[in-house]
């Protein structure tokens, strides 16, 4: 079974409570939806937007590369996947 | 020898070389390293070595200027250097700095892009003057940075970053800074760079604000090409600002990130910085 190992950075693991966890899926859209799904309504408020997509603000890092949400979810799974999310805030 | 290469016969020591070739030199510096002129006396000068002999206070030619310049490199460094094109996203606090600190190392080529212009709030951090309150920041800092080093060659470009022109902007970076403010923008910065570039390193900022410890600041490789420098926390916000001393601090992580790539260095050779999930 597909499965990636998904990655959570400072501020969003300290949100989350936890800094990683294993979610399956066919592609990366099984993915998100598995991990909004694991993650249940209140954890997924600070990664997941009310439209249920993930938060502009992200860059998403998939298997050391950087790529667009879309990209993303189109790309297929393959077990040990890494996925990474990295939240820029402001100020430079 | 201040640039030239001269031969010599062996043995010769390096305060022969100084009577010989530049008697009033006070200042000597051998392989990137500086020597009394006492020590000088029992320093033999082995083939392929670089000496630098300079008198205190006064102006060199141009031909040597950069040479002497460079004398405290590590040995080596300096060619790397000459050669790097380096693309700096945004000319405020943390991009003034990196811009300064990779000029005063040598870097050949800095792009730099930024919309704004340069004013009084700005002073407070960035690298610009009171008589640079108006001009664009790119302009000022090209004056600011060829103050410090006339060899480097610094392209401005005055404009708003868009998805549609970043890759025409650094289409010839080797690697590239994130210096912006806002994080969306930080973002798609990233996004645009990478799918146009997957393979050009970025090294971006995020958590730089305010004055909590400098020590929290770190270097994390969070993708093969991707760094990000900062405490990934300390939000410029309400109650909150940004300052010279921490954003100083981050924009030379990335500037010595960019020097580390540059001359090859990754993680993975254990030198330091690392992943810091």
């Amino acid at each position: 079974m597909s499965e990636a190992r998904v990655k959570f950075y400072t501020p969003l693991k300290e949100k989350i409570g936890q800094s990683d966890m294993i979610v399956v899926g066919y592609d990366g859209t099984e993915v998100l939806n598995n991990l909004r799904t694991e993650l249940g309504p209140v954890r997924a408020q600070g990664l997941f937007g009310e439209d249920g997509e993930i938060k502009r603000q992200y860059l998403l890092v998939h298997n050391e590369r950087t790529v667009g949400i879309e990209e993303f979810k189109q790309s297929k799974i393959q077990k040990g996947d890494t996925v990474r999310f990295v939240l820029p805030i402001a100020g430079g | 020898m201040n640039e030239e290469i001269v031969s010599i016969e062996h043995p010769t020591s390096l305060a022969q070389i100084r009577r010989r070739f530049k008697p009033d030199a006070d200042v000597l510096v051998y392989n990137g390293f500086p020597v009394s002129t006492e020590k000088a006396e029992s320093t033999i000068v082995v083939d392929g070595s670089t000496v630098v002999l300079i008198r205190r206070g006064q102006i060199p030619l141009m031909h040597e200027l950069e040479a002497l310049m460079m004398a405290r490199h590590t040995p080596g460094v300096h060619e790397r250097m000459k050669n790097a094109v380096v693309g700096i996203a945004g000319a405020g606090g943390l991009g003034s700095h990196v811009a300064m600190a990779l000029a005063r190392v040598g870097i050949g080529t800095l792009v730099i892009a930024d919309f704004d212009v340069v004013e009084p709030s700005n002073l407070n951090r960035q690298v610009f003057t009171v008589d640079q309150i108006g001009e664009p920041k790119v302009e000022a800092l090209k004056d600011n940075t060829l103050k410090a080093n006339p060899f480097v060659t610094v392209q401005p470009h005055c404009v708003r970053l868009t998805a549609g022109n970043i890759a025409g902007i650094f289409t010839d970076v080797n690697i590239l800074v994130e210096a912006l403010d806002v994080p969306r923008e930080k973002v798609m910065l990233v996004n645009v760079f990478s799918k146009h570039f997957p393979r050009i390193p970025v090294v971006m900022a995020s958590g730089v604000a305010g004055y909590a410890p400098s020590n929290w600041i770190k270097t994390a490789r969070v993708g093969e090409f991707l760094y990000v420098v900062g405490d990934m926390k300390t939000a410029a916000e309400e109650g909150q600002g940004l300052m010279a001393p921490r954003v100083g601090v981050a924009a030379h992580h990335q500037a010595n990130q960019v020097i580390r790539l540059i001359l090859g260095q990754t993680e993975q050779d254990g030198a330091g910085d690392g992943d810091t999930e």
